[in-house]
């Protein structure tokens, strides 16, 4: 938190002082918009910061204070539409799209800046353990609406396979960070806590991340996030057959959701995955195996 | 005690004359080592996409006094405050101008400068670079032929009027 209230300007990061003085919410997100009252959010209500307000010149400011003075290096940051700070805390964008040859070149004219505050739960996933592995990781698949702590989870769930424990060796760890979430890497230097055997791809398209790391550093265990596309199913399958596990998140609200897909019917056919997690509102509410029948599990942890 | 008078009033007077030839030529230096300093940003900025506070250090790495301090002093406000860069570079150049000869108008240049630095894509950059350049190289043009034209004359001028005074006064 300190990373982020370093940033802020001075009117605002004042009244957020006041404000976590007298509450004790775990915020989600922090929400500037300009000319608007500063929005906070734990994921389950809306709090508002009454006097501030975010100026032009503070979005101005704001933007320059994450660059380090240096906007033109977001240039690739500009076209996606976030930017990861140290910490791990991860800033989206909006404002004036400028586009050329149709593509998406920059953003300018920035008016909303939505920080993401990363959340590293370390241990979330141990009561899963038990039901995840079974001699070798089973390829797993998280389940969960936005917002709900699937990436928390996975992330934990890597680090706990590149660890080891005393009946079960560290494993080789693959993460294609497509967009920065799962090691929120700040110049390619991850800065969750990943385990030891972890190598990360950052900012690397899913399907081809995939495919670089079954032929560059053979890892056992590959983790992507929010999966969904032909081309993922394509990459998913490639390394089930080079024998990694997998685990890996989607958005969707259960098993059956999931199911009515097109590109994730064939996976769920084939039983692909060994395990599905659901996930919402932060706490693990089931986990099902290869055919969507539940598995006993105890034991409601929140994530 | 009359000789050791007129010595003194006409190493006085050289010596002012020297001076002001050497602001001629350190005018002439800085400007020159502006260029430097400008090419090297252009390359950490357009190619290697280094963070301005690291830019700042290699510049005073690289570069001899007087802008050795003045990089190095830059980096380290823009790394403990928060303000804004234009702020603490407009500043910094006001204190530089002071005992680097440099002109009104060149100080202006490179304050017109650092209103862009770090606050576009590195096309604008490259762009703005480039113009400060040019601006750079016609005000070294002109610093040079003054150092030439009056570099010498002022040096020798003081050294004469000093002779004058001296005769004025036996």
């Amino acid at each position: 938190m300190q990373i982020i209230y370093r940033l802020l300007p001075d009117s605002i990061r004042g009244e957020l002082d006041e404000f976590f003085k007298h509450r004790s919410i775990k915020p989600q997100e922090i929400r500037l918009r300009v000319n608007r009252p500063v929005e906070i959010n734990d994921g389950l209500r809306v709090y508002w910061l009454s006097k501030s307000r975010f100026s032009q010149i503070d979005a101005e400011n704001f933007l320059s204070s994450i660059s380090e003075h240096s906007i033109y290096r977001l240039e690739q940051e500009l076209r996606q539409g976030y930017i990861t700070i140290d910490g791990g805390h991860r800033i989206g964008i909006t404002g004036r799209v400028n586009v050329e040859n149709g593509r998406v070149r920059s953003i300018q004219h920035i008016t909303s800046f939505n920080i993401r505050i990363a959340r590293e739960q370390i241990g979330v996933s141990h009561s899963l353990i038990p039901v995840l592995w079974d001699n070798r990781w089973l390829n797993t698949l998280i389940i969960g609406p936005p917002q709900s702590g699937k990436t928390t989870l996975l992330r934990d769930m890597a680090r706990v396979g590149a660890t080891g424990s005393v009946n079960r060796e560290a494993t080789k760890v693959g993460i294609v960070d497509e967009r920065s979430e799962i090691a929120a890497s700040v110049n390619g230097i991850p800065q969750m806590q990943l385990g030891y055997r972890t190598d990360v791809l950052d900012r690397c398209p899913k399907s081809e991340g995939m495919m670089m790391l079954i032929r560059s550093m053979s890892p056992e265990i590959i983790v992507v996030d929010e999966i969904g596309g032909e081309k993922d199913v394509y990459a998913v399958e490639e390394a089930v057959r080079a024998g990694a596990s997998l685990f890996c998140t989607i958005h969707g609200e259960d098993y059956q959701d999931i199911q009515t897909r097109p590109s994730m019917k064939r996976l769920m056919k084939n039983q692909v995955f060994d395990r599905y997690v659901i996930v919402k509102h932060r706490k693990i509410i089931e986990v099902l195996d290869s055919k969507g029948q539940a598995i006993h599990w105890h034991s409601v942890p929140s994530v | 005690m009359k000789v050791i008078a007129i010595l003194m009033i006409i190493a006085a007077c050289s010596v002012v004359g020297f001076e002001i030839s050497n602001g001629f030529a350190r005018r002439t230096k800085n400007l020159r080592l502006w260029k430097d300093a400008l090419r090297i940003l252009e390359a950490e900025i357009v190619y290697s996409q280094t963070p301005i506070i690291q830019v700042f250090q290699k510049l005073s790495k690289q570069l001899p006094k007087p802008m050795k301090e003045l990089f190095a002093q830059l980096a380290k406000e823009v790394a403990d405050e928060r303000g804004d860069l234009y702020e603490i570079w407009s500043e910094k150049l006001e204190d530089f101008s002071k005992i680097s000869h440099l002109k009104t108008e060149d100080v202006e240049i490179l304050k017109q400068f650092g209103r862009t630095l770090g606050k576009y894509d590195i096309l604008q950059h490259e762009k703005q670079i480039q113009l400060t350049l040019t601006h750079l190289d016609r005000k070294a043009a002109e610093a040079n032929e003054q150092n030439a034209k009056f570099g010498k004359m002022s040096r020798a001028l003081g050294v004469l009027s000093g002779i004058f005074i001296a005769l004025l006064l036996l």
